[in-house]
């Protein structure tokens, strides 16, 4: 290799290491940004937290005798999360979930009620969640994204659970019956 | 031409105008709404954007469940839930006559360009999600790949 060639390849290194520094250090100053700004604004909110351990804050919000537990957190680098687990895989698995087209209900809700959104994760957990931008995160923004997901799981836990339970209990009958026919 | 309305609604109309334009979009204002005319994967796509009293909603119809075959759709309904999960700011909704949605809420006093964009653009997005999921639960993807296997070998 040519001595022009060593140089120029050193500096390129050099220059690139900077970058990539760089890159971390803006993406770091950005997160930290909107960490102070989620902070100011649950207080705003006035409600209660926790902060949890991998980043995040844990609110346990009360709508008359609800307890809705909610987590933000940051999936990084560039989104907040805002959610609320409503049934867990055991407690709602996919058959069950299928048999009281539960998730067809959830579908039909997102769509006829502005910003209530349901998801399901890989292991069938059920949640209510919103995600908001970092770079588009606002008070009102925040307090909209919060205030649906709890309002989703008001929703849930009034109207959709108790339809669950009684639909659950005939299922669990009917394949009972079915169990003891095969036997 | 954009229709003569007054007050409040106007401004956001407005609003909503000025950021399409910014984003080069080719749209129309009617009575449903505003519809922007997209072309995704050479498709011609309607993206709706209808204002009501507090919320703007962006939406684009993606089909009907009943395309889907019934064994299958409880699979494609999960799916669908999973991806509400997998991606960030993905919404799929179904109304009572069985059309797919994709859409984003924004509520009216938190409209602002980057708010309206990235909520845009995840409908956009969400089209290219609903076709694979699709593709995955009909088995086309597979159906494709062994027919091209099968055209090789001979």
């Amino acid at each position: 290799m040519q001595k022009s060639d060593e140089s120029s390849t050193f500096i390129q290194t050099v220059l690139s290491a900077l970058r990539e520094k760089l890159r971390e250090e803006a993406k770091e100053f950005v997160i930290r940004e909107a960490a102070m700004k989620i902070l100011k604004y649950v207080k705003l909110l006035k409600k209660d937290f926790k902060i949890i351990s991998g980043g995040g804050l844990y609110i346990e919000d009360k709508v008359k005798d609800m307890t809705i537990p909610v987590y933000i957190t940051f999936r990084y680098p560039e989104w907040i999360e805002i959610k609320t687990l409503l049934a867990s895989g055991t407690e709602l698995p996919p058959d069950l979930a299928n048999e009281c087209r539960v998730y067809e209900f959830l579908l039909r809700l997102a769509n006829d009620f502005a910003e209530l959104s349901f998801t399901v994760d890989s292991e069938s957990n059920l949640y209510a969640r919103q995600n908001i931008l970092v770079g588009a995160l606002s008070f009102d923004v925040f307090k909209e994204e919060y205030d649906a997901v709890v309002l989703s799981a008001v929703i849930f836990k009034k109207e959709i659970l108790p339809r669950l339970k009684k639909c659950a209990k005939e299922y669990e009958e009917i394949r009972d019956a079915y169990e003891t026919q095969i036997v | 031409m954009v229709p003569a309305i007054s007050g409040f609604g106007s401004f956001f109309i407005d609003k909503l105008i000025e950021y399409l334009s910014l984003m080069n979009k080719s749209f129309e204002v009617t009575s449903e709404g505003i519809i922007v005319h997209e072309k995704i994967d050479t498709k011609d796509t309607k993206i709706v954007i209808q204002i009501t009293e507090k919320w703007i909603r962006i939406l684009t119809n993606l089909g009907k469940l009943s395309d889907i075959p019934e064994e299958k759709r409880m699979e494609f309904i999960e799916k669908l839930m999973n991806a509400n999960w997998n991606y960030p700011e993905i919404s799929f909704g179904l109304d009572e006559e069985g059309n797919i949605y994709s859409m984003q809420d924004e509520f009216i006093h938190a409209l602002y360009y980057d708010v309206f964009e990235e909520e845009y653009n995840a409908v956009i997005a969400s089209i290219g999600i609903f076709e694979k999921i699709k593709d995955e639960v009909l088995g086309i993807k597979q159906a494709n790949i062994s027919a091209k296997e099968k055209t090789e070998q001979s």
